[in-house]
C-alpha cells in the first residue's frame, strides 16, 4: 500500500489525508485479520468520509475557506478512527511519533516520542517493526508475550515521507483457530479410537472372565490371565483418557450473563477457603472498586477459576507463609481475573508448554486443567496469560473483553 | 427371561461383531450378526428376533448417526414390537435424544462394558416379549368381544352367528370354548 498526496495541499488537509490513510489501512487490516466487526465500522466511517468529501469538492469553494471545516472534520474522523481496535501510530521521517489513535494510546499508556519507548513494545520489538518494508506485515511479540500483527505503510504529505504502523493483537485469533483445529482433530481421533477400542476392551474383558474360571494352577491362569488383565486395564485407561479430553474439546458456547462480582468472589471463597485452610494456605479474594458487575458465562468462568485456584493451592502447599489470592478487576476494555500464588512457580523450560493439552508436571495430573481454563478464555473472546509472581510463584490471569 | 431369545447385531466392523457375539451368546441367547445394513430388512422378515443391536454409523467418516436412525425407522415400520438398541462411538446428548425419539429402547456407548451391553440387550428382549404378549392379549380380547356381541345379536343362534362371522360352526365352537363363552 502506498499513498501519494499532492504536495500543494493546504493547511488542514494533510491531517485529513493522514486520517484517510489511517482509515483505509484500518479497513484493509480488519478484513485481513478477519475482524469483520471492525471492518463494518470502517466501512461506515468510509461512507461518512466519502459523502463529506464529495460535498466539500462539489461546493467549489476555495480550499482556504474550508480549512477550518477540514480541521473540524478531521477531528471527527479522528474520533471515528478511535473506534478501530488496532493501534495506529504515524512515524515521521526521523522515526518520531507524529500521531496516534486511541488504540495506540491505550497500548502506550503514556505519551511517547519513539516506538521503543512504548513499554509493551520495547527496543528489540520496535527495531523489528521499524525494518518491516512498507506495504508488508509481520508478526511480532510484545513484552507481555502476546503476538501482534504489525503492518507498515508509507505515505507522503507535507513534503515528508511518513510511515503508518498498525498493530493488531492477533493472539486470541490465532488461538481460536488453533482451538478449532484441535477440536476437529480430537473429534475424529476420539471417534476412531473409540471404534478400535470397542473390540479390544470387550474381548479382553470376555477373555479375562473366562480365565477366572480356569483351574488356578493351570499355565493359562498363571501367564495368560495377568496379560489379558493388563490389556483390559490399559484399554479402560485409554478410554477414560479420551473421554476426559472429549469433555474439554466439546466446550459449549458461552452464555454471557451479568453477575455481581461480589457474589462470584463469595462463591469462590466458599469453595476454596476450606481446602486452603486444610492445607495451611492463606486464601484471599480481592475485589477492585472497578469490579462491580461482570458480564461473562458464570458456569464456565467458575470452572476456569477453580482450576487455576486448585493449581495455585498445589503450587503453594508446603511453603512457609503459603498464600493464594484471587484478584478481580475491570479495566477500560477487559475483565481480569488473576490467580496469584507464592508457590513454586513455572520452570522457564516449561513455559511454552503451559497450555498444551495433556502436558503436566504433576504425578497425578491430567494436563487438562490449564488447557480447559485457556479454552474457556478463548470462547469468551479473551485469553489466559501467565507471568511469574515477584518474588516467587505465579500469576495466571483470565482476560475477557468487556461485552457490556 | 424365557430361554432362547434371538438377537441380531449389525455393525460394519467384524471385530466388533465378534466381541458382541462372545458377550451376548449364552444358553439363553442366540446371536446372529450382519455386516451390511442393507440385509437387515430381509433378515427381520425371515427371523423373529427379540432384539436388534445396531451401530449408528457405517460408512467411513460418517458420524451423524444417520444410517442407524434410518435403520431404526425401517425396523419400527416393519415390526413395531421389536426393540432396537443403538450403539455409537460418537458421544453426544443430541444423538442419544434423536435415537430415543426415533423409538430406540436404549443407547449404548462404544466402547461398552460387557455387563452394560448384556443388560441393555436383555432388557430390550424382555420388552419385545412384553410388547408381543400385550399385542396378543389385545387380539384375544378383541376376538372374545366380537364373538360375544355377535352371539347376543343373534340371540345365541350358533349357525347365524357363525355365518355372520364368516367361520364354520365348528370353528365358532372352538373359539367359544377357548374364551369360555
Amino acid at each position: 500500500m502506498r499513498f501519494e498526496f499532492p504536495l500543494h495541499a493546504l493547511q488542514g488537509l494533510p491531517r485529513l489525508t493522514v486520517v484517510v490513510t489511517l482509515f483505509t489501512l484500518a479497513l484493509t487490516l480488519s478484513i485481513e485479520t478477519h475482524l469483520y466487526a471492525t471492518a463494518v465500522v470502517a466501512v461506515i466511517v468510509g461512507m461518512v468520509l466519502l459523502s463529506g468529501g464529495t460535498r466539500a469538492l462539489g461546493s467549489g469553494r476555495p480550499l482556504e475557506r474550508t480549512a477550518f471545516e477540514s480541521c473540524a472534520k478531521s477531528d471527527y474522523l479522528q474520533s471515528m478512527l478511535d473506534t478501530v481496535n488496532a493501534a495506529l501510530i504515524v512515524l515521521d521521517e526521523d522515526g518520531r511519533v507524529a500521531l496516534v489513535n486511541r488504540g495506540a494510546q491505550r497500548l502506550a499508556g503514556t505519551p511517547v516520542h519513539r516506538l521503543a519507548q512504548v513499554p509493551l513494545i520495547g527496543p528489540s520489538t520496535a527495531a523489528r517493526i521499524e525494518v518491516i518494508p512498507p506495504g508488508q506485515s509481520d508478526v511480532v511479540e510484545l513484552v507481555d508475550g502476546q503476538a501482534v500483527l504489525a503492518t507498515v505503510s508509507e505515505f507522503h504529505a507535507e513534503g515528508q515521507s511518513s510511515r503508518l504502523i498498525a498493530l493488531q493483537r492477533i493472539a486470541s485469533d490465532l488461538e481460536r483457530v488453533q482451538l478449532r483445529a484441535w477440536r476437529d482433530v480430537m473429534s475424529t481421533l476420539s471417534h476412531e479410537m473409540m471404534n478400535s477400542l470397542t473390540p479390544i476392551a470387550s474381548l479382553a474383558e470376555t477373555l479375562h472372565d473366562r480365565m477366572q474360571r480356569m483351574p488356578v494352577d493351570s499355565e493359562a491362569a498363571a501367564i495368560d490371565a495377568p496379560a489379558i488383565e493388563a490389556i483390559a486395564r490399559r484399554s479402560r485407561g485409554l478410554l477414560e483418557f479420551v473421554q476426559r479430553y472429549r469433555e474439554v474439546a466439546e466446550l459449549p458456547e458461552p452464555r454471557i450473563v451479568t453477575i455481581e462480582a461480589s457474589e462470584f468472589a463469595l462463591r469462590m471463597e466458599r469453595l476454596i477457603a476450606p481446602a486452603a485452610a486444610k492445607r495451611n494456605i492463606l486464601f484471599e479474594c480481592r475485589l477492585d472498586a472497578t469490579a462491580q458487575r461482570l458480564a461473562l458465562d458464570p458456569v464456565l468462568t467458575e470452572q476456569a477459576v477453580v482450576n487455576l485456584l486448585f493449581n495455585a493451592l498445589d503450587a503453594a502447599e508446603g511453603i512457609n507463609g503459603a498464600m493464594v489470592a484471587l484478584h478481580v478487576r475491570v479495566t477500560q476494555g477487559d475483565i481480569e481475573l488473576a490467580v496469584i500464588d507464592n508457590g513454586t512457580g513455572v520452570d522457564p523450560s516449561n513455559r511454552t508448554q503451559l497450555f498444551v493439552p495433556f502436558f503436566t508436571t504433576k504425578a497425578q495430573g491430567s494436563g487438562i486443567g490449564l488447557n480447559l481454563a485457556r479454552n474457556i478464555a478463548l470462547v469468551h473472546g479473551g485469553r489466559l496469560t501467565y507471568e511469574p509472581n515477584v518474588p516467587r510463584g505465579s500469576v495466571f490471569t483470565l482476560v475477557f473483553p468487556r461485552s457490556d | 427371561m424365557s430361554p432362547h431369545s434371538t438377537v441380531l447385531v449389525v455393525d460394519d466392523d467384524k471385530d466388533v461383531l465378534h466381541a458382541a457375539e462372545l458377550v451376548l451368546s449364552s444358553e439363553t441367547m442366540r446371536v446372529k450378526v450382519l455386516e451390511s445394513p442393507g440385509e437387515v430388512e430381509a433378515a427381520i422378515e425371515r427371523t423373529m428376533f427379540d432384539a436388534l443391536l445396531v451401530d449408528m454409523n457405517f460408512a467411513v467418516g460418517k458420524r451423524d448417526g444417520g444410517q442407524g436412525l434410518g435403520l431404526l425407522a425401517l425396523c419400527r415400520r416393519s415390526d413395531p414390537t421389536l426393540s432396537v438398541v443403538l450403539m455409537t462411538a460418537y458421544a453426544g446428548v443430541a444423538l442419544a435424544v434423536e435415537a430415543l425419539k426415533g423409538g430406540a429402547v436404549d443407547f449404548v456407548m462404544k466402547p461398552w462394558r460387557n455387563e452394560t451391553l448384556l443388560e441393555a440387550v436383555r432388557s430390550a428382549s424382555a420388552l419385545t416379549r412384553q410388547r408381543r404378549q400385550e399385542e396378543q392379549i389385545t387380539l384375544d380380547a378383541l376376538e372374545r368381544q366380537t364373538i360375544e356381541r355377535t352371539l347376543e345379536r343373534h340371540r345365541g343362534n350358533i349357525s347365524l352367528s357363525a355365518a355372520a362371522l364368516g367361520i364354520s360352526r365348528a370353528a365358532l365352537y372352538r373359539r367359544m370354548a377357548k374364551h369360555a363363552l
